[in-house]
């Protein structure tokens, strides 16, 4: 609302500093929008309150002032001649005939011998300053009284009005007017209109029609102010376009009592400003108000100041603010309570927690103490789908994925280039906001999938996002799911999940790596016992569901290509969803910290060949089974495709509860669960069913493929087969004598990419040796294999098996040991020290040592 | 043997009460001169069952001697070189990936308010108009729907929420009293979309209802919330405002950090800048939901959470939060 201070000072005093007002005004509920100075005037534009109609007026926000300040409080007089002609006289001249139940008063006067004229330039410019351009001074007395009192009114020119019969009636469908503005409008059967017999000539409570407004050359008016029905109003105003100050104002609570003194101070500037003054000008009123509105009256207890506030306001202050923004207050006997009577404009006042605003506001919202909640601590509730998504969030973004949060309307178009099932089942908007957010989507990876898009677009190579959201669908009326809090019946469902998706250009992802995702933040959630199998679904190109005893919890897969082709997308997409719902359901094992069994682990890798068919979670159940309670865990630490197989490296620890396990008996134990796999699932042991015919001896080959074939029977030889991981081809970089002990020499040892982390050195291995064929200078270059810490070898000395270690010899570090043949426990009589391997496997070095390599 | 050992032990515990430096002590203790070397490398020569356990004894001494040697010359004796390693260069870093804005400042504001005994809550998006706006003060042509144009499903009872206060309906109607709870949520409006407007946005609202709940509460609550969510020198001031489903109603603000208070383009001039609505939940809501607003009392406040989340991370779109353009 926006006030030329002049024109306020007209009924108030004001501060020399408007800040202190503009304050104010603020803080009771008037807030300041802004400020602009005119050419004449400061204009001061206040916010509009969306429950105080009688404030779209000067005058009111001069009560409200008032009511804060105290002082001046001028309201402009009516004259006895004024009063008098609308009270007393009735004029003929034009009938009234209303027809229209949305009227709730209608109240007018005809004025005869009008003089049309341009406005004082005083009431010009206060026009102006509030944003409304004079026009002639009927037109602006009328606009000038709807800014100060709030109450919109329309003078017609009675000649238009033909058939002197002025009706307000629905309006006809396909009737047509124009607006005083100039722009026609097609009416549609629901709006309320001013007619004569044959034209409209107007909006009720919006707008005047072109023809029937006031000229230059008219000389008689009919004035009117009434009261509508806001809503109808402001349906039409909305239908229309038509957004004018008196349908601002219409479409509020406007109290229909307001009309009395607006139409009253308008005829008496009429009078004054087009009739020289000439009371006699007014022919006399008509007041169609059916049903008067009557004041309310609230039976208050001043405690709700406190109950509700927080604070004591005196109950003499109270009465004092209700009087002074004009309500009435009367005592009642015998009680604490007061009897507040409610002054008619006020239509937002209905009961008593009405009126704690009331002083409270006035009294000041900055007198509330500040209190912290002393009311008991109410019992925690908690929310487990958002526990468990606050938990996901943390684990994806540690695992280095990025959230997003989309926009969860889509189209539907969008929505069955995903190929979704779910899509037939969409959510339609009435009222789309836009065109390309008709739906709300049924899965997420369609905003997932343009979100990558763009990211690649715009050059990164990498995407790894994922969403905590919605999903909404109509339900199956035959199936119905549960869908809290609200009924079985409602027919729209909306579901929690999380979504994930990859894609890279540098092939950064796969597979296993998006499962293993999945799987540790499951792990992490403590849901274990999780199966994933094959799914098939028109999404994806290939899938697993993931599931615990039956329930579903999500799967992970590659999206279908076709969608990618659909979303513009080159490199492959995989994806992922959980549902919120059933990783609250999943049962969860608590995390508890276990001690290690006091007996050791003897830790044996299998190595195995199998069709693409058999599937590894098959071969390890089937391992477990087999270990008879002597497997603690079974690993698979390497996967890879070989001719039309997959080879499967599992990583098998043995161990016992109760006792030590030999070493003889895990290797019998290891070799029985081979067989089993072999006899169950067909596999090939690799490095024992595979071995023969791979065998490349160094220097005489016909005879070592005789000998290293016989090793294939003895059972000690499985161990180094099974840890062979550790021992690998190495090159002797450099020899040099060992500072404390004669009979030592120091090996600089090139291992490449199989060099554990954190050595002496970054880039090989310091190895002490005592072999006598280890020589400074002569044994640079020369290829040998080298047991890594962690592998199991003979012991020279002792014959027991022995785990190599990272220990200091003699003060100086060694970090493995080069290796015999009779330590790797290949047969070569006659052949000591250390294995010199062929100098042809140079280009292998870092490979892991096998027979083959030889 | 073992009394050699020993006897070595008591010398050179003896010479380090003297001011004998560190390296004479090594020359002396350590050397291939030393008495213990000439254990050490006589070992070999033992009988097997003696050699076990001459050997712990002889090197755990040797262990002894290194370590208070070393700690005497103030630097590690047996250092290896790390001189190839250039410290200056970059580390090799596990990268963590990002949480969207909204979860960050959704979660700052849940420990704030859990630490106020508050429950995060949540309710459905696809609501009733019941729940909507008749159960919140809002019966139908009420004015202030139409500032809340609404996104329909189903004309005319059927729509996406327009804001998050329905979500205080199903919790008065669902929980127990006396309630706290707040709700990080996304309500949906008919808008424009531009750079400050969004049909789909986020709404943080918070609801306390009880026995003796009053102004002086929300205003205490907010308080101490902008000073742990802003800093506490954060200054705040409650004024009256209109909002149908509270009553009496106010408006929350926070002194305007780049004027303090004297009125910038910033804050339009005011001082003041618009954090929350509040006020206290209108009589007809409790009544709405079966709870008699003669003994129960409870605040309610909204927070703009979008506005908030870009005021704190500098995003000047709000667009650019729900398309994937950040992170």
């Amino acid at each position: 609302m926006r006030i030329p201070i002049s024109w306020l000072k007209e009924y108030v005093d004001l501060p020399q500093d408007l800040k202190t007002f503009t304050d104010k005004m603020s803080m009771i509920g008037h807030m300041l929008d802004k400020i602009e100075v005119t050419d004449t005037d400061t204009v001061i534009d206040l916010e509009l309150r969306g429950n105080r109609a009688d404030c779209y007026a000067i005058l009111g926000l001069a009560r409200e002032w008032y009511a804060c300040n105290g002082g001046r409080f001028d309201v402009p007089n009516i004259t006895a001649d004024t009063q008098a002609a609308l009270k007393s006289k009735q004029y003929s001249s034009i009938k009234v005939e209303i027809h229209s139940s949305d009227v709730y008063r209608f109240y007018s006067t005809v004025i005869r011998g009008v003089k049309v004229r341009p406005s004082p330039a005083w009431l010009q410019s206060r026009l102006k300053d509030y944003g409304i351009n004079p026009i002639n001074n009927i037109v602006d007395i009328t606009n000038y009284v709807m800014v100060e009192t709030g109450m919109p009114m329309h003078a017609f020119d009675l000649v238009k009005i033909d058939g002197n019969r002025l009706i307000i009636r629905n309006s006809q469908k396909g009737e047509r007017f124009f607006t005083f503005e100039g722009t026609e409008k097609e009416l549609t059967g629901t709006e309320t209109v001013f007619a004569s017999e044959n034209s409209v000539l107007g909006l009720v409570g919006i707008i005047g029609s072109k023809d029937s407004g006031i000229s230059n050359n008219t000389q008689d008016i009919l004035l009117e102010c009434a009261a509508y029905d806001r809503v109808a109003i402001r349906k039409t105003k909305i239908r229309l376009n038509l957004h004018t100050e008196a349908a601002l104002r219409h479409s509020h609570d406007l109290s229909a009592s307001l009309c009395d003194y607006a139409l009253a101070r308008a005829t008496d500037m009429i009078i004054q400003l087009a009739c020289d003054g000439d009371y006699s000008c007014i022919e006399g009123y008509h007041d169609y108000y059916p049903n008067p509105e009557k004041p309310k009256q609230i039976l208050y207890n001043p405690s709700e100041v406190k109950r509700l506030g927080g604070i004591d306001v005196d109950v003499d202050i109270q009465a004092d603010i209700l009087k002074r923004l004009e309500f009435k207050v009367e005592k009642k006997e015998n009680s604490n309570n007061l009897l507040i009577t409610v002054p008619l404009f006020r239509t937002d006042i209905f009961e008593s927690a009405d009126i704690v605003e009331e002083i409270l506001r006035i009294y000041g919202y900055e007198n509330i103490p500040s209190r912290i909640l002393e009311d008991t601590i109410p019992e925690p509730i908690i929310l487990k789908d958002l526990e468990i998504e606050d938990k996901v969030r943390d684990l994806l973004v540690s695992m280095g994925l990025n959230e997003v949060i989309t926009v969860p309307m889509v189209t539907l178009d969008e929505l069955e280039k995903t190929f979704d099932p779910l899509a037939s089942r969409a959510i339609p908007l009435i009222n789309p906001p836009t065109s390309y957010h008709t739906h709300m989507r049924t899965n997420m990876y369609t905003t997932l999938l343009q979100v990558a898009k763009r990211v690649i677009d715009r050059g990164d190579k990498n995407v790894s996002i994922f969403e905590v959201g919605k999903i909404y669908f109509k339900q199956d009326q035959n199936n119905p799911i549960p869908n809290f809090p609200h009924k079985l019946e409602f027919p729209y469902v909306e579901k929690r999940k999380i979504s994930l998706l990859f894609a890279s250009k540098k092939n950064e992802w796969d597979f296993y790596r998006v499962k293993g995702i999945i799987e540790e933040t499951l792990d992490q959630l403590g849901i274990s016992n999780v199966e994933y199998n094959r799914y098939e679904n028109p999404q994806y190109a290939l899938a697993a569901e993931i599931t615990q005893n039956g329930l579903k919890i999500g799967c992970v897969g590659i999206i279908n290509n076709a969608i990618n082709r659909n979303f513009d997308i080159i490199p492959t997409v995989y994806v992922s969803i959980l549902d919120v719902e059933a990783l609250v359901k999943a049962e969860k094992t608590m995390k508890s910290y276990l001690p290690y069994s006091q007996y050791p682990s003897i830790e044996l890798d299998m190595s195995v060949l199998v069709p693409f068919e058999v599937e590894a979670a098959s071969l390890k159940k089937e391992i477990i089974k087999s270990g008879n309670n002597l497997i603690r865990s079974v690993e698979i630490v390497d996967y890879i495709e070989k001719s039309g197989k997959k080879s499967i490296l599992f990583r098998i620890h043995y161990q016992s509860k109760e006792r030590t396990l030999s070493l003889d008996e895990v290797n019998e134990l290891h070799i029985l669960i081979e067989n089993i796999l072999k006899s169950r699932f067909g596999v090939i042991i690799q490095g024992r069913d595979d071995i023969q015919d791979k065998i490349i001896p160094i220097t005489n080959k016909k005879e070592l493929i005789n000998r290293s074939s016989k090793t294939l029977s003895n059972v000690h030889h499985e161990l180094i087969e099974s840890t062979n991981r550790f021992i690998v081809i190495g090159r002797i970089l450099e020899v040099t004598k060992h500072p404390n002990a004669d009979k030592l020499v120091i090996c600089k040892v090139d291992v490449g990419k199989a060099k554990p982390e954190n050595t002496l050195y970054p880039d090989y291995l310091q190895i002490i040796t005592g072999a006598e064929n280890i020589r400074p200078i002569e044994s640079h270059g020369k290829i040998v294999p080298v047991a890594l810490p962690g592998a199991i070898v003979k012991s020279h000395h002792t014959s027991e098996k022995i785990k190599i270690k990272i220990s200091k010899i003699r003060g100086e570090v060694s970090e493995g040991m080069l290796c015999s043949a009779d330590e790797l426990e290949l047969d070569y009589p006659g052949y000591d020290g250390i294995l010199i391997l062929d100098d042809a496997l140079r280009d292998r070095v870092g490979e892991v040592f096998e027979r083959k390599s030889i | 043997m073992l009394d050699k050992i020993e006897k070595i032990k008591k010398n050179f515990e003896y010479d380090l009460q003297s001011d004998i430096n560190a390296t004479e002590l090594k020359r002396k203790y350590l050397s291939k001169n030393s008495e213990l070397y000439a254990i050490l490398s006589n070992i070999k020569n033992l009988p097997p069952e003696e050699r076990k356990h001459v050997g712990l004894q002889v090197n755990e001494l040797k262990d002894y001697i290194t370590s208070v040697i070393e700690q005497r010359s103030g630097h590690n004796i047996t250092k290896t070189s790390y001189s190839h390693i250039d410290v200056t260069l970059p580390g090799k870093r596990h990268k963590l990936g990002t949480y969207h804005p909204n979860t960050l400042i959704a979660r700052e504001m849940n420990n704030i308010f859990k630490s106020l005994g508050f429950s995060v809550y949540a309710g459905p998006e696809i609501e009733t108009d019941e729940y909507v706006f008749e159960k919140l003060n809002l019966p139908k042509h009420h004015p202030a729907r139409s500032l809340q144009d609404t996104l329909i499903i189903e004309d005319p009872e059927i729509i996406l929420r327009s804001h998050t206060s329905s979500v205080e309906i199903r919790a008065m109607e669902n929980e127990k009293l006396p309630l706290r709870i707040v709700v990080p949520g996304r309500a949906f409006r008919y808008e424009d979309l531009n750079q400050t407007n969004h049909f789909a946005f986020y709404q943080y609202e918070g609801l306390a209802v009880g026995k003796n709940i009053t102004m002086a509460d929300l205003k205490g609550t907010f308080e101490i919330f902008a000073k742990m969510f802003w800093g506490p020198e954060t200054q705040i001031r409650i004024r009256a405002k209109y909002y149908p489903q509270v009553e009496p109603g106010c408006g929350l603000d926070v002194l305007c950090g780049f004027c303090h208070g004297k009125g910038c383009p910033v804050c339009k001039r005011r001082g003041w800048i618009e954090i929350a609505g509040g006020g206290m939940v209108h009589p007809n809501a409790l009544r709405s939901v079966g709870i008699d607003p003669n003994i129960y009392s409870g605040f309610a406040f909204g927070i703009g959470f979008d506005r908030t989340v870009m005021q704190k991370y500098k995003i000047d779109d709000i667009r650019k939060l729900y398309d994937g353009t950040l992170y």
